[in-house]
């Protein structure tokens, strides 16, 4: 009995260790996110990556995904392939998220194409094969506090709002927010989780910021729900209209070039 | 030995429960939460208002200051100590905090009783201080857990009932009864609540009907005025009746800053099983030095 009550005791005070160190690591992310509040937001767009033998030759590059350690020469080395930079190639990865499970994988690296041509559904799927999920807007939004609202863009440091073409994941050094998440504005516009009844109308933020902003209105004949993507994007939602309270919805099934996301955990 | 070894081990438990307890003035709180929350579902809830506070030099003099915030354990007596100034008491003296959030590296959110709520505070510089302090705006639905048991107000007698009636804002906890099942005080009245939840601005306030009489202002999209909503809780100082754990507005905007708005920040709970395990080790702690005091 008493050897019972000791063993049960040791495991409790291990525990209270391991909390306290849980505890203080809390207050760090893993090498691939920066610590926002209460969650690790993705440091980059992320780059959507198909694993080959996720679950037997590849096991471990999934685990290094999954830690935020993964590298680019990792993912060369097993043999992944990345999608989603020059169009809609994530079949059978469907626009649905149907068939993505164990297949693509969400990773926040640097210096590669972010996924762009994804809808929400795969970008979540993407994001839950790495352990990750979409972030709020709520998330999104204090993540992205502090990164410069773009003027012109210069092509070289500024956020990506203007280049006309796919930007490279955290290429632009001052396009930093305060807690150091990359390319929150511009780049690939990002989904965040929620969904909403269509939008209607887009009125701005008047005074308060130049950003766009299209949460308003409420269609009561459109056939999808939207969901919002953030920041403005290199393209169709760039220039002035791109900041971090850029704001505009689309439908979950939508696709497009400038669309794209990071996860969070 | 042995049995010193576990009663030293035991009282340094009690003590640590103890020292909680007193930093927040409040009974021993559910040890998996820091003192400053409250358990509500999955998350750690505030149990009061928050108050903002500018520390000066939080990198550095006042690094273990910041680290007492995150934790849940800084008192008044130590933000005193380390010149921190409280804000948003009296008027809207965040600056150079912007409306937007911009700046706002140094305040912080705390959670402590018998001081002012911060007011005058848009949804973007409450979520700043939340996440300063390690924390983050509650969801609405985790706001709605947290409040639930709060009495629903009849007439405020202006002592012990949620601060619904006064005009203006109590200091946090003052109102006794104004308390949750789960321990979160001024869930109802003081300063209505910003959560996370955006909406689209609503356009009409058509209340609960028959099933409560709390503020109900999620109604309707604007198509044209130039922001979203964000939504706010629980109702204010002034709002008679229709505050109330119920009371939920989706037409004022992120931007605004009011005398009659403030928040609480949230925290994720420790992984439950590692309670549950420590939970476990302190009763067998506990049989171990009975065991021991009776066969010597």
């Amino acid at each position: 009995m008493e050897t019972i009550l000791r063993a049960i005791a040791t495991a409790g005070l291990l525990a209270l260790v391991a909390s306290a160190a849980e505890a203080q690591a809390s207050l760090a992310c893993p090498a691939d996110a920066v610590l926002v509040g209460t969650v690790c937001m993705d440091t980059y767009e992320a780059s959507a990556w198909r694993v080959p033998s996720p679950t037997t030759a590849n096991a471990n590059l999934v685990a290094k995904i999954r830690q935020g350690t993964a590298t680019i020469a990792d993912l060369a080395a097993g043999g992944a392939a990345q999608l989603g930079t020059a169009g809609d190639d994530y079949a059978p990865c469907a626009d649905s998220g149907q068939n993505c499970a164990g297949d693509i994988y969400a990773v926040s690296i640097p210096s590669v194409a972010p996924a762009a041509f994804v809808t929400w559904f795969q970008a979540q799927e993407a994001c839950a094969n790495s352990n990750k999920r979409l972030p709020t807007g709520a998330e999104w939004q204090i993540a992205a506090s502090g990164t410069p609202d773009p003027g012109p863009d210069n092509g070289t440091t500024d956020c990506n709002t203007a280049s006309g073409a796919l930007p490279r994941t955290g290429d632009r050094a001052s396009c930093v927010s305060s807690r150091g998440a990359f390319d929150m504005v511009g780049g690939v516009a990002e989904w965040v989780s929620e969904w909403l009844p269509a939008e209607t109308a887009c009125p701005g933020w008047a005074s308060f910021s130049n950003d766009e902003m299209c949460l308003a209105g409420a269609s009561e004949t459109s056939f999808s729900p939207v969901a919002p993507t953030r920041g403005g994007a290199w393209a169709s939602l760039g220039g002035a209209k791109a900041g971090p309270l850029a704001i505009h919805p689309f439908a979950p099934f939508h696709s497009a070039a400038f669309i794209g996301f990071r996860c969070a955990r | 030995m042995r049995q010193r070894t576990i009663q030293a081990v035991m009282a340094m438990t009690l003590m640590i429960g103890a020292a909680n307890a007193a930093a927040a003035d409040v009974p021993a709180p559910d040890a998996r939460c820091a003192a400053d929350a409250v358990v509500a579902g999955t998350v750690c809830l505030d149990r009061y208002e928050v108050s903002a506070w500018r520390v000066p030099d939080p990198n550095t003099a006042n690094a273990s200051l910041v680290a007492k915030i995150q934790l849940g354990s800084a008192t008044r007596g130590d933000l005193g100590a380390a010149g921190a100034t409280q804000l948003g008491g009296g008027g809207d003296d965040y600056a150079p905090c912007g409306d937007d959030g911009r700046n706002c590296g140094d305040i912080y959110a705390v959670s402590i009783p018998s001081v002012a709520p911060a007011a005058f505070i848009t949804w973007f510089q409450a979520q700043e201080a939340c996440a300063n302090s390690g924390k983050r705006l509650p969801s609405s639905a985790e706001w709605q857990i947290g409040a639930n048991g709060t009495p629903d107000p009849g007439p405020d007698d202006g002592t012990a009932d949620c601060n619904t009636a006064r005009g203006t804002a109590t200091l946090t906890g003052e109102r006794s009864r104004c308390a949750s099942a789960r321990g979160a005080r001024d869930m109802v009245g003081n300063l209505a609540e910003w959560v996370a939840d955006w909406t689209p601005l609503s356009t009409d306030c058509p209340g609960w009907a028959s099933f409560s009489g709390d503020l109900m202002c999620l109604a309707g999209a604007n198509e044209t005025k130039s922001a979203p909503g964000a939504l706010l809780r629980g109702g204010a100082f002034s709002d008679g009746a229709a505050a109330g754990p119920f009371a939920v507005s989706g037409d004022v905007d992120p931007t605004r800053a009011e005398d009659f708005i403030g928040f609480r920040c949230a925290r994720a709970l420790p992984e439950p099983g590692r309670a549950a395990q420590f939970g476990a080790s302190v009763t067998a702690l506990a049989v171990l030095a009975r065991r021991r005091r009776r066969s010597s």
